[in-house]
């Protein structure tokens, strides 16, 4: 049987005390229930234990957000998505700021998937039209206590806006394009109720009406509009500029191609960072050797000589490495690169950015980026 | 022999209709010290010297010996400008920093710049404290000398 779901928003709450018996989609558990961070110690981190496990018929991804994060503070999930299959494990990280006031703060962490691959009792397959229709939520509740004197001393933690955005498709063959994406602060909340506005450029340069549209509660927004039966073959790129008073606004671009494409259509489908190993710690410790796992895709024309980059930047926002490969990328293939980078031995702790750039050329030479993406870790 | 000559439609291709860009560049300061904040900021216009909104802009830092020190890939706002901001790593060498950008956006011609920067020694306080001391040495030094000076002229 095959069954649509059309506006079926489910929600629930999990409590510690829930077991991993249950039907319907997945179960979110986090522990410790409770931590307590006090100023006056130079470690001013909190960390929790996530899991998510699948119950049977759900095979989707699932992916982590969190809310009631203190003012001037931080955090991290060591995995931020996952399929659980069954179990999806990540470690909430929770960097608190000198300047952090005192008291209990109940951090909400939500896992969402959009229910793709979601079979629903047996053989019924739940589908949707739209991203946000089908979206199943989870929410777990822990608390953080910090005690002690804020001082004004100390990093000064910026929150700035963030969005990002990909599409259902980045090869449509489809009418319907959806456009879907996340609004957040950066290294912070996700943000609900930010307005989205999105634009699209044809590949002659043309502007495609798409209207507004707001995130939800997790901080995701998607939109679908409707290329015309003739419309013009080749790379679009689409825009999307989130708004949130007081913050800047912040904006980022997608693409994707219709029929064939005179220009390589690169997209970074997936960053994470792992010990050279292979394994995905909850933290790196200073004078590791941190590997960047970055994959790109390209529906688009072959891209010769392409240069994959990534830049990490630390805690105290200094870019401590850039490291670049060159790669040809045709059209239709998926590259997997990792490339390392050695943290020094005086690395300073807390939370570290890395992004991801794939160029056509030295930019020095008059090359571009063609796609960026963006992950963090943890350095303890 | 007739010759049929058959025109084959051509399939629509991006034009550069809009035209060429241009992109300036500036940094907020001539030379910095490690450890400070630089911060790149620019505007994106087109052959009218309209901004031009939602441009896409890559920059590279390259360091004296071109090794690229920092990249960013950002979009302009509304009035074509844009800003980039990060920290020079303490350790960094002295010399000329070069900061490379390329504007492009969908219908036009892309636009590159570039502008150079520097990164000189810091001056700590005791460097500071040596610097005031040898300077009132050398003005000292260079009174006596002229007392003396005098002195000899008059004899």
């Amino acid at each position: 049987m095959h069954v649509r779901a059309d506006g079926n928003e489910s929600t629930t709450t999990t409590t510690m005390e829930e077991s991993w018996t249950g039907v319907g989609d997945f179960v979110l558990k986090v522990d410790p229930p409770q931590h307590t961070v006090h100023l006056n110690e130079k470690s001013k981190n909190a960390t929790y234990a996530v899991r998510v496990m699948a119950l049977p018929g759900f095979e989707g991804e699932v992916e982590l957000s969190l809310k009631g994060l203190p003012d001037e503070s931080e955090y991290v999930f060591s995995r931020e998505e996952g399929v659980p299959a069954p179990l999806f494990q990540s470690v909430l990280r929770v960097e608190v700021g000198h300047s952090t006031r005192p008291g209990q703060y109940n951090l909400t962490i939500i896992a969402t998937s959009e229910g793709n691959g979601y079979h629903h009792e047996g053989d019924n397959h739940v589908e949707a039209d739209d991203h946000s229709d089908s979206e199943i939520t989870h929410e777990a509740t822990v608390f953080l206590i910090v005690d002690g004197e804020p001082t004004t001393t100390g990093r000064h933690f910026e929150k700035r806006l963030e969005v990002r955005v990909a599409t259902n498709a980045d090869y449509v063959k489809g009418p319907n394009v959806e456009i879907f994406g996340k609004v957040y602060l950066r290294h912070g909340d996700s943000i609900s109720d930010a307005m989205v506005s999105i634009e699209v450029l044809d590949p002659s340069g043309g502007t495609m009406p798409v209207s507004s549209t707001n995130t939800d509660k997790a901080g995701f927004f998607s939109k679908t509009f409707a290329l015309a039966p003739n419309a013009m073959e080749g790379l679009y790129t689409v825009y999307v500029t989130a708004s949130f008073a007081p913050y800047k606004d912040a904006v980022a671009k997608t693409t994707f191609t219709v029929g064939g494409s005179d220009a390589p259509s690169i997209l970074i489908t997936s960053i994470t960072v792992t010990k050279t190993d292979d394994t995905i710690p909850s933290e790196f410790l200073a004078g590791e050797t941190v590997v960047v796992w970055v994959t790109i895709s390209n529906t688009g024309a072959d891209l010769q000589n392409g240069m994959i980059w990534v830049e990490i930047i630390d805690s105290n926002d200094v870019p401590i490495s850039v490291v670049v490969v060159i790669a040809a990328i045709h059209h239709g293939e998926q590259v997997k690169t990792g490339l390392q980078v050695v943290l020094g031995s005086d690395s300073p702790t807390g939370i570290y950015d890395v992004k991801s750039l794939v160029s056509n050329g030295e930019i020095s030479k008059g090359g571009k980026f063609l796609d960026s993406e963006g992950t963090s870790f943890a350095v303890a | 022999m007739l010759l049929a000559v058959v025109l084959l439609p051509f399939a629509a291709k991006p034009t550069n209709a809009a035209g060429q860009l241009t992109v300036t560049l500036s940094t907020d300061k001539q030379s910095y010290e490690a450890g400070q904040l630089i911060t790149i900021t620019g505007q994106v216009l087109d052959t009218n010297l309209q901004a031009v909104a939602l441009a896409s802009l890559s920059i590279q830092v390259n360091d004296p010996n071109a090794k690229t020190i920092h990249i960013a890939s950002i979009i302009s706002s509304v009035d074509g400008s844009f800003t980039d901001q990060f920290t020079i790593p303490v350790g960094s060498s002295n010399g000329s920093y070069t900061v490379f950008a390329t504007a492009s956006k969908t219908g036009y011609t892309d636009a590159s710049s570039q502008i150079a920067y520097a990164v000189v020694p810091e001056f700590s306080t005791s460097d500071m404290a040596w610097l005031i001391t040898l300077t009132i040495f050398l003005a000292i030094l260079v009174t006596r000398r002229r007392k003396t000076a005098t002195k000899r002229d008059i004899q």
